[in-house]
Parts: C-alpha cells; structure tokens; sequence
C-alpha cells in the first residue's frame, strides 16, 4: 500500500483501529475526512489480498450504496497498527525537537548526565535530637534522635551512625544502627554489620549475611500500611509524596 | 445508594444549574433514542451517524445556553436551531421521526427529579466495571472498595478536563462546561469517570506521566469496553470521537500557553496507542501483565521515569518490542528496563 502522505492516513488508520468495526459515515466522521478517503482505505486494504477486513451488507434498500459495516480481522489490526507504527518514528522526533524534555531517557544515560543530587550530611560526633524533614539524600554518620521523613529521597545510615528514629523515605541502606520503624516507599538494604530493631514496611528488601535484624517485615507496594481496607487512607497513603511536596512550598 | 454529587461554590449559581439539567434531559433522550435498535439503519440511510447527531446538538447547546430562560423553552430552542441547520433540515422519514422523538423525550426528562443523580449512578457503574475489570487480572485490590465521592464545579471555557482525580480527597471532580463536547462528556460519563479510576485512583505511584495515564491505560480501557455487550456500540464509538474532540479542544488551549502544541503533551508518544492495540489483540493476558506491572509500581519519580522509557522503547522498537512483551513470562518493570537497557 503506497502512502501519497505518510502523516495523512496516519489519523485515518489510528481511527479505523479505535473504532475496530465502522461505516464508511463513522469513520469519515471520526477522521474528519471526505468518504473517497475511506473507501481508498478500503481498497488499498483489498489490494493487499490478505483477509484484512470483513464486510456486513446492513441494507441495500433505497438509492446510493448499500449501507455495510466493515470489521478489522486480526490481521487487519496487525497491519494497521505495524504500518503506524513506522510513521510515529517520525511523528515522535518532531515532538521531541520541539520538547526536549520530553524525550524518555534510560537509566544508564540518565545517570550518565544527571549531576548528583544534592545530599545532607550528619558527621560524625554530631547528634541531631528532633524531625528531620525535606526532599533531600541524606547521609547519617553521626548520632539522630526523633524522625527522619525525607519522602522522595534516600537515606543512608553509614557504619559507626547511631539512629533512634522512625524513617519515612524512598531508600533506606543501613550500615550503621538504627532503632525505630522504616517506611520506604522503594526498598530497604541492611548491609553486613547493620542492624536494625523495629519493623519495616517497603516494596523491596535486601538483608545481606551477617546483618542483624528484629522486627516484622510487611511488604507493601504501596507501602501504605493498613490502607487496603481503608480507601480514603489508602489514596492518602499513595498521595504522600505529592502532599510532601506540596508542604514543602 | 451513590451519594449524589456535591456542588463547588462556583457551581451553586442556580441558572448553572439549570444549564446542566437541561444537558442531562437531552442526554438520557439521546441515549434512549440511540439505545433503540431502528436508530443506527435510520441515521445511516439518512448519510448520519449517532456522533453526528449528538455533536450536532452539543455544538448549538454551547453556542445558544443562555441564563434566565425557562428549561423548557430553552430545549425548545435548541431543537429549533437543531432542525433549521444543515444536519437535521433535509432529514426525512424513519429519521426524521427519531429525532422528533428523542425531541419529545428530551422535553418529558425535565420535570423529573435530580438530574444530578445521573452522575452518581455513572459514578457507581464507572466503580463497578474497573471492579470487575480488575478482577479479572488479579488486581482488584488497587481499587479503593467505595466509589469516590463526585463533586461537580463549574468551567465555562473548559480549562481543565471535564473530570480530574483528587486522590487525597478520593474525589472526582465533573466539571460543567459551555463546550461543544459536554454533551458527549454526559452520555459517556460512565467511561469518563472508569477512565479517572483506572488512569488517576489505581495506579500507586503518582509520578506517572501523560503516556501512561491518558495513553496506555486509556487505550487499556477502551480496549476492554469494546468487548463488553454491556457498553452499547454507539458509546464506542461516541468515545473515540470525543477523545478525539478532546485533543483539539486541548490544542486550542495550547495555542495560548508558551510552547507548540503537542500531541505528545497530551496522550504521550505517537503510536503508544497503536502498539497497546497490538500487544492486546495478540494476548488479553500478556497485555494486563505488563499493565498490571505498571499500576503495580510503588512511589517513586524515578519509577515514574523508568516506565515513561519504557513505553517509548516499546514504540521505538515496533514489532520486536511486542515480540519480547509477548515473551515474557514474568513482566517486572525492573527486569524490562534492565533487558532493553543493557
């Protein structure tokens, strides 16, 4: 099937799949098309010899053309659909020229240009006694008491730390000691010689040999805890990054 | 019993309120008239479509709703203006007859009792149908158990979709809006408001982008409607027509916002739609997989991301993206991304 103007019949066909079973009227209408360019399709369809539609005769009463109502077959939505497809190539590029930021970027080619986020730090011999609250990693080599709620980022409790806290984050890595509950909405790791006393709730978990750990353990997608019965909390529980943020303002 | 919508403050003007009953009075006529089986042959002989006509209509609703005119005259005049334009002048016969019943009935819908009620029983069938749609896959229990609450505000010019998802709130905000495809908006509330479930109350983590909730999962949900005997063939194809309305009422407010309007901006990559027709026409079950695995994925922006990705290499790797979805026994987004990025 030779397109005179690939962009053209790219709406007509994306439209024809939508509406999988149709009328000439109804996919003219939905196109914004003229009825030759429907029946084009169609022909260049029946061109292509394979079964690639099915045709219904709903009424030859009256003048003009009998009324019939066409049907995509699976192959017809396979060939359809392929040949799309192969035009959006194109279609996308112009987009992302006009929005570069819209283009999708892996995750090697994102940590190959993103700078680092910034990061908090505890030194060592210094000991916070309170909330520690924001969108920021932070690294904890001294001493934190109280709680540590950093929704959107990753916390990391480095080897000689001491936490007495419960910890709200993306991402807890324990080396260190930490006493009190985690939730983080991505993963939680305690490393060899971490330990951690109270429960944790996460998607992921990693505990390596030689870790100490006492507790429960609830892996929770969400990581909502208590919220599948609970609708309204478990929306809440799903916004709270976004409701963070909007603290944050 | 669904709790009956609440009103905004900017939608306790009572002439709104007016204007919105007389929308519901002639989209319960409209769909009654089009739920009827002679309609479809009648219209198609006359060289008309169900969309049309109810574009039609919706097109001189916007155009001449007025404040302080009683309903009754107000429907009146509509048809009037309906019948005096070039869609419905010529009609004839059979078709002729049908919409000066769908006319009549339009008139008879209006001293009925709380219009608004239409949209809290489209609310609990829109709940009841991504319910069992769920079910079906093993991922009903994203789905809060209660319907969210429906609050209907008021936006003239259309700014914003006709309905947006508070999920703090689990709530569905309907606007009322003096835009050619408002009417459209009623006739299919129930898909409209399935949609906000499936795209904006299910998923679990909130950084999803455009391709996701108004690409993929649309194309999820329109997928599963069209095999559904219970969604009658007329709102399918009204459906496709009123994203369609959608988009252009989208780029028109573009066109005053910095920046070139973009489809990309509004449902995502181009042919995302084409490549979800695909992998579902090939396997319903390796589609919701891979869907599942999306609604599945916990908070995270970097999540968010790793999916927009995704979906983009699926478009970009054409045949052979569907081919490795169809291979997958087990579809983890993580596992995904690592393959495609190795």
């Amino acid at each position: 099937m030779a397109d005179r103007n690939p962009f053209g019949p790219f709406r007509l066909k994306r439209f024809a799949l939508q509406l999988r079973q149709f009328t000439v009227n109804e996919l003219k209408t939905a196109a914004g098309v003229p009825s030759h360019a429907v029946h084009d399709l169609l022909h260049d369809l029946r061109e292509e010899g394979k079964s690639l539609f099915e045709t219904e005769t709903l009424s030859s009463e009256g003048p003009g053309r009998p009324i019939s109502r066409y049907t995509l077959t699976p192959e017809g939505v396979e060939f359809l659909a392929s040949q799309n497809v192969a035009v959006a190539k194109e279609l996308n590029e112009l987009a992302f020229q006009e929005y570069p930021s819209l283009r999708p970027r892996s995750r090697k080619a994102h940590k190959a240009t993103s700078p680092e986020r910034p990061v908090w730090r505890v030194e060592a011999g210094l000991t916070i006694k309170g909330e520690i609250r924001g969108d920021r990693d932070l690294q904890i080599d001294g001493s934190v008491e109280g709680l540590i709620e950093l929704n959107p980022s990753k916390v990391t409790i480095l080897p000689s730390a001491k936490v007495t806290a419960d910890i709200i984050a993306r991402e807890v890595v324990i080396y260190g000691s930490v006493k009190g509950n985690i939730r983080a909405s991505d993963r939680i790791e305690i490393k060899k010689d971490g330990s951690l006393n109270g429960d944790m709730t996460t998607a992921r978990i990693m505990i390596e040999d030689g870790a100490y750990f006492k507790g429960s353990i609830e892996i929770d997608k969400s990581a909502d805890t208590g919220a599948r019965d609970n609708p309204q909390a478990r929306a809440a529980g799903r916004g709270y990054a976004v409701h963070k943020a909007a603290e944050s303002h | 019993m669904p709790d009956i919508p609440q009103f905004d403050p900017s939608f306790e003007d009572t002439s709104l309120q007016a204007q919105f009953r007389i929308l519901v009075a002639l989209a319960r006529a409209l769909s009654h008239g089009l739920n009827q089986p002679a309609t479809f042959l009648a219209f198609e002989r006359a060289g008309l479509s169900g969309n049309q006509v109810v574009g039609h209509l919706g097109a001189i609703i916007a155009a001449h709703i007025e404040d302080g005119v009683e309903e009754v005259n107000a429907i009146d005049g509509i048809w009037d203006a309906a019948f005096a334009g070039p869609k419905f002048r010529n009609t004839i016969g059979p078709c002729r007859d049908i919409l000066e019943a769908i006319r009549a009935q339009s008139l008879a819908e209006l001293p009925k009792p709380n219009s608004f009620f239409d949209l809290a029983t489209a609310n609990a069938a829109a709940h009841r149908f991504t319910k069992e749609t769920l079910k079906k896959h093993g991922l009903d229990e994203l789905l809060p158990a209660e319907p969210a609450r429906v609050e209907i505000f008021a936006d003239l010019t259309a700014v914003h979709f006709c309905a947006g998802t508070s999920r703090m709130a689990h709530k569905i905000r309907w606007a009322y809006q003096q835009v050619p495809h408002a009417l459209e908006g009623l006739l299919l509330a129930d898909l409209i408001l399935s949609h906000e479930y499936l795209s904006h109350l299910v998923p679990i983590n909130s950084h999803l982008d455009q391709s996701v909730r108004e690409g993929w999962l649309v194309s999820a949900l329109r997928e599963t409607f069209q095999s559904v005997p219970s969604v009658p063939r007329w709102k399918r194809a009204l459906w496709v027509d009123h994203r369609s309305h959608l988009y252009r009422h989208f780029l028109k407010v573009q066109e005053s916002l910095p920046g070139p309007p973009s489809a990309v901006l509004f449902e995502g990559f181009s042919a995302l739609d084409e490549q979800a027709i695909r992998l579902h026409a090939k396997s319903t079950t390796q589609f919701w997989k891979f869907t599942g695995a999306i609604l599945e994925r916990p908070e995270s922006q970097e999540g968010a991301k790793d999916i927009a990705w995704l979906l983009y290499e699926i478009v970009r790797r054409a045949t052979e993206g569907i081919d490795h979805l169809m291979s997958r026994k087990h579809m983890d987004i993580d596992d995904l991304v690592d393959y495609w990025d190795s």
